[in-house]
């Protein structure tokens, strides 16, 4: 997968946390393994037996070959995929041992998902996808009305899509609508951003504009993120690289 | 932002999806309309017989039963005769509050409003005193029906006010109520004006006009007193007749409306339950284009309820946009082709009064959303609980 001969692969299953870094681990992964059913008697085990620590305003990131388990694997972190076998623990609380209630509002007031494909509501406008998760909050923790638009305007403005409220999916670029899920991954300020292949099928210049953004973000907001990525040029920004294959993780090591 | 502004746009987003839905809701809300109206016309075509026959028996010569139910429903003139003796012993039955005789004398042609064409009217002779149909009509409006004068059903009319029957011109007097029957298409004339008639040279009686005689006697009967038992003591008190009870004497009608309304309700469940069927495909198959959309507001924070809720709200809103707009298609339909929809049914087609219609265009709309919320409840029940996998 890497280009860069400088580095190495460290073999390893039980991926604690940067040495130096002490801090309580925000999303903590234990011997998760997630297997899907193709029938009646074959399986495939897309992640197998990973465990993971990820600690408050790290940038990890993940590459590996397409099929390696790597969305799965986000997906397992955001508490969107119950894990086939072991646990997924957010600030030390287990996912699957929440309710759905409690795990959707997990995932709306802690978690921001970047997805691979295009994934603005068609029938909604750029102010109204962003405005979205604040329909799901809690009520007592709800942003309504002036407030909440404010802050979608906000947003959209820091993404460079002031001038795009009332545009459709549609009438935006691929790269604009990337900004604008970024845009609405941030609306509830979340602790922890998940973002897969955010800067696929973009130009040279909008990857390094929106892998800028995450940084910047990443520091002023001191936000954890995990970024999936096929591109291993942008390994340089993170502060940790892993490498997925066939289901399992392994760290990359800068010699 | 909210899940109706949600649904709304998904619905508008998925044009071809949801005007699938709306077809099926539309048909669904069509058929119940219409073959309530259909049903609905055949029982007040009985009902409507029944009340403007205004006896509790209808005495007829023995083994005429049916010869009786002919005459009153097509038009035809019967041919057995009771004399005027038969007709005063029937009035003297205990139990009888009054006997009346009414004499179908003819088929006659009439010139048809609508058209340049003629159609066959019944001409029915009665007397105005003792009448229990016409009789009371005439009453309540404060008229007599003298010699040469005619009473018509509704569907006859003349510009003129003039009729004429066996080349004798009689004044039209007025019309009755509409019953959506063949009594619609009958002429009622005085026993003294039939009398007139018949010496018509062009007279063609189905049978001899002698006095006081006649092819059917309404009873009515006392009020304390039992409709069965009175059958039952004409049998033993009058030889040679048939007293019908108000119930039986449509009763082969009744067997024919109740087979029509018998296949409408085939019809309907059919129709139904093939748009259920299809609807419930179509939201398999969108559930399963849907997948992305739904781990998207998963991922959002959307619990599973509310993924219900926004597919069953989208499918209520189709299904409610469908029932009107079925409703607005049936309901002129309906009235601007009654008479092509009563003719090939060959029965009255009679469109609802206002809020009639409104009570069954809410049913109609009450039974189609939640046909259609039933039938889109599995796939999106489903949809769900499914895990929101988004895989590569």
């Amino acid at each position: 997968m890497s280009t860069q001969g400088e580095e190495q692969m460290a073999s390893a299953t039980n991926l604690a946390q940067n040495p130096g870094d002490k801090k309580q681990p925000v999303l903590a992964l234990q011997e998760v393994t997630k297997t899907y059913s193709l029938g009646r008697q074959s399986t495939v085990e897309a992640v197998r037996g990973i465990s993971l620590s990820v600690a408050e305003g790290e940038f990890v990131m993940i590459t590996g070959r397409s099929g390696s388990g790597k969305t799965t694997l986000l997906n397992l972190m955001a508490g969107l995929t119950r894990p086939t076998s072991g646990s997924v623990l957010f600030n030390g609380e287990d996912l699957w041992g929440l309710s759905d209630r409690q795990r959707s509002t997990h995932r709306n007031q802690r978690v921001g998902f970047i997805f691979q494909f295009p994934s603005l509501i068609g029938s909604l406008t750029a102010i109204e996808n962003i405005l979205l998760p604040t329909m799901f909050a809690p009520r007592d923790r709800r942003l309504d009305g002036g407030p909440a638009r404010q802050r979608a305007e906000e947003l959209l403005g820091i993404v460079g899509l002031s001038d795009k409220l009332a545009a459709r999916p549609r009438q935006l670029s691929a790269g604009q609508q990337k900004r604008a899920v970024i845009a609405r991954a941030l609306m509830n300020e979340p602790s922890l951003l998940l973002a897969d292949e955010p800067t696929a099928d973009l130009d040279e210049r909008t990857e390094q504009e929106i892998v800028a953004f995450l940084c910047e973000v990443q520091k002023t907001r001191n936000l954890t993120i995990v970024m999936v990525t096929h591109a291993g040029e942008l390994l340089r920004v993170a502060t940790r690289a892993l490498e997925m294959s066939e289901g399992t993780l392994s760290e990359r090591i800068h010699s | 932002m909210n899940l109706l502004r949600l649904a709304l746009g998904n619905i508008r987003d998925s044009a071809f999806r949801s005007s699938l839905v709306l077809l099926c809701a539309a048909l669904v809300v069509g058929f119940v309309l219409t073959t309530t109206m259909i049903s609905l016309g055949a029982r007040r075509d009985v009902e409507e017989s029944e009340a403007l026959l205004g006896a509790d028996l209808v005495v007829v010569s023995q083994g005429a039963n049916t010869q009786a139910e002919t005459a009153l429903y097509m038009g035809a003139p019967e041919g057995a005769y009771m004399s005027g003796d038969t007709v005063r012993e029937v009035a003297t039955v205990r139990g009888v509050r009054a006997a009346a005789a009414q004499f179908f004398l003819a088929s006659v042609p009439v010139p048809d409003p609508s058209s340049s064409d003629a159609f066959d009217a019944l001409l029915v002779a009665f007397d105005p005193e003792t009448d229990l149909t016409i009789g009371p009509w005439l009453a309540d409006r404060g008229q007599r029906l003298g010699a040469n004068e005619v009473i018509a059903g509704a569907d006859i009319s003349s510009p003129s006010g003039h009729i004429e029957v066996f080349g004798s011109d009689l004044v039209l007097k007025g019309n009755l109520t509409r019953t959506g029957t063949d009594l619609d298409r009958a002429l009622f004339v005085s026993t003294e004006t039939a009398r007139t008639l018949a010496q018509g040279e062009t007279a063609a009686l189905a049978g001899p006009l002698s006095e006081g005689a006649a092819t059917t006697i309404l009873v009515k009967v006392d009020r304390d007193a039992d409709a069965h038992e009175v059958a039952l003591q004409i049998i033993q008190d009058v030889p040679g007749v048939s007293p019908i009870e108000a119930p039986g004497l449509f009763r082969s009608l009744r067997a024919e409306m109740r087979g029509l309304i018998d296949v409408s309700v085939v019809v309907l469940v059919s129709a139904w339950l093939l748009s259920v069927v299809i609807v419930g495909l179509i939201f398999a198959v969108s559930a399963n284009e849907r997948r992305r959309e739904v781990a998207v507001l998963r991922a959002l924070g959307c619990s599973r309820p509310f993924v219900f809720r926004l597919l069953l709200t989208e499918a209520s809103l189709l299904s409610l946009a469908g029932a009107l707009f079925g409703i607005a298609l049936v309901a002129p339909g309906a009235y601007l082709w009654r008479e092509q929809i009563a003719g090939a049914l060959e029965i009255p087609f009679f469109v609802p009064s206002a809020m009639r219609l409104l009570e069954l265009a809410g049913a109609g709309i009450a039974l189609t959303i939640v046909s259609v919320a039933s039938a889109a409840a599995v796939p999106a029940a489903r949809l769900g609980l499914e895990d929101s996998t988004i895989t590569e």
